[in-house]
């Protein structure tokens, strides 16, 4: 009953229904926290450093014993890896705001060489891949406290071996992210597999990913299949049509 | 000379109270700046509790602004504070439910009233009947931490499109669409929920 009567509802009565919702929710007192920052800024206290992306690799799942907690809420899984976070979604439905990704949103065109000099890190290129076909460059939002994210993409056209990605013109697409802020969010719906002793992820099924930078924000369908993986500051994503081997393979996590 | 005098509206006041606050603060006025934190403390609360919850909402605040604080050399003259510390609060948010390594839900009070009749008409002053309540904090608990917010931005904080775009960090044109897409992840949300129950 409750869903029926809150899926009539128009946007703006969910507003108010959500506006309703916040004294009814458990919620210590409001904090006053005046003399303690007061007290942080005469120590010369710096704030608290944040913890390398390295440490923060981190899968969450939604605490079942909580009182409301539910099944679903259980399985939620959120994959951070610095720059790219994975969230499963059950409920998800597809709504992109754009085609398939295809480099517009991927920032501005640059060569590999200029993407090297401006990123500040190294792209890791794939050697069987060989050099891009085209590379982009870009960063998150505007960053106030912490320096920028910078994301650097490539992709590589089909040939044999390299089967196109539905939708894209490309075979395979490389995606690198160095930097904490959330520039790179994969919702997939289905469930993904976590690869044992690699930290990285497959995931084959349809899923959609949002891009988050100073471009702004759009939502893209993602038909490949995809390696996410961390590389010392590096987030990747690896998008190709091949299988899972062929992916570790270039990826450089195969296991000889 | 009163003739000559400017009236000004309260709001008109605050504002241009607010933008001397934020002037001294950036010029180093520690006592500015401890006006502007009583000021925005609660509602950067708020913010730090719809994205994540279960968090130690005073840990997190406290922290927001001693970064607010030595941020404020490079914040904007002429800028609005509040989504300004809106986005660094959510920011600190994130990084505690990262830090802490599990992400909670939004949970219920409970009351006796709840206990007895979960289908009651909601007493005077709450509007939202409990079974709805229910599931709709079951929906949110669905939604990623930026939907969420966004949500929270626009409902409960009510920050103006300009405002929200500040505090999301994007361009004002897509605030509307990402709006947009937290509000339908919550209907799909809902009634997802409704067919698991």
């Amino acid at each position: 009953m409750s869903a029926q009567r809150l899926s009539r509802m128009t946007d703006e009565e969910l507003g108010e229904a959500l506006r309703s919702l916040e004294p009814m929710l458990l919620q210590a007192s409001p904090p006053d926290v005046t003399g303690d920052v007061g007290a942080a800024i005469d120590a010369g206290r710096r704030p608290r450093r944040r913890l390398s992306s390295g440490a923060r690799i981190v899968i969450l799942v939604a605490a079942a014993l909580l009182l409301i907690a539910t099944a679903a809420a259980a399985a939620r899984l959120v994959i951070d890896l610095g720059g790219i976070t994975i969230e499963r979604e059950p409920t998800l439905t597809t709504t992109p705001t754009s085609s398939p990704i295809a480099g517009v949103a991927l920032g501005r065109s640059v060569t590999l060489a200029e993407a090297t000099a401006a990123a500040g890190f190294t792209p890791v290129v794939p050697r069987e891949l060989g050099a891009p076909d085209r590379v982009w460059l870009t960063s998150g939002a505007r960053a106030f406290d912490q320096p920028d994210t910078v994301l650097v993409a490539m992709a590589w056209l089909p040939r044999p071996g390299l089967p196109r990605i539905p939708g894209t013109p490309f075979g395979a697409s490389l995606i690198e992210v160095r930097g904490d802020d959330d520039v790179l969010v994969k919702h997939v719906g289905a469930p993904f597999d976590e690869l044992p002793r690699t930290r990285a992820y497959w995931i084959d099924t349809p899923h959609e990913v949002e891009l988050l930078t100073r471009d702004g924000t759009r939502v893209f369908p993602v038909t490949g299949n995809v390696l996410v993986w961390q590389r010392g500051t590096l987030a990747l994503r690896l998008e190709i049509r091949l299988a899972q081997r062929a992916a570790l393979h270039l990826a450089g996590l195969a296991r000889h | 000379m009163y003739g000559d005098e400017i009236v000004t509206q309260p709001t008109e006041r605050a504002s241009s109270q607010e933008e001397v606050l934020v002037a001294l603060a950036r010029d180093g006025d520690e006592h500015a700046f401890g006006e502007l934190v009583t000021r925005y403390q609660a509602l950067a609360a708020r913010v730090a509790r719809f994205v994540a919850p279960g968090v130690d909402v005073d840990d997190v605040v406290q922290e927001a602004f001693v970064k607010a604080w030595y941020a404020m050399p490079r914040f904007r003259p002429g800028a609005p504070f509040k989504p300004w510390i809106c986005r660094i609060a959510a920011n600190e948010a994130k990084n505690q439910i990262r830090s802490a390594r599990r992400r909670e839900s939004l949970v219920l009070r409970e009351t006796s009233a709840d206990r007895d009749d979960r289908s009651v008409p909601p007493p005077e002053g709450q509007v939202l009947a409990r079974e709805d309540a229910e599931a709709l904090v079951r929906a949110m608990n669905r939604l990623g931490s930026n939907d969420r917010l966004v949500l929270a931005y626009r409902w409960l904080l009510d920050l103006s499109e300009a405002e929200m775009a500040d505090a999301l960090a994007v361009p004002a044109g897509t605030v509307k669409s990402r709006l947009s897409r937290a509000m339908t992840k919550l209907r799909t949300a809902i009634v997802a929920e409704e067919a698991q129950a």
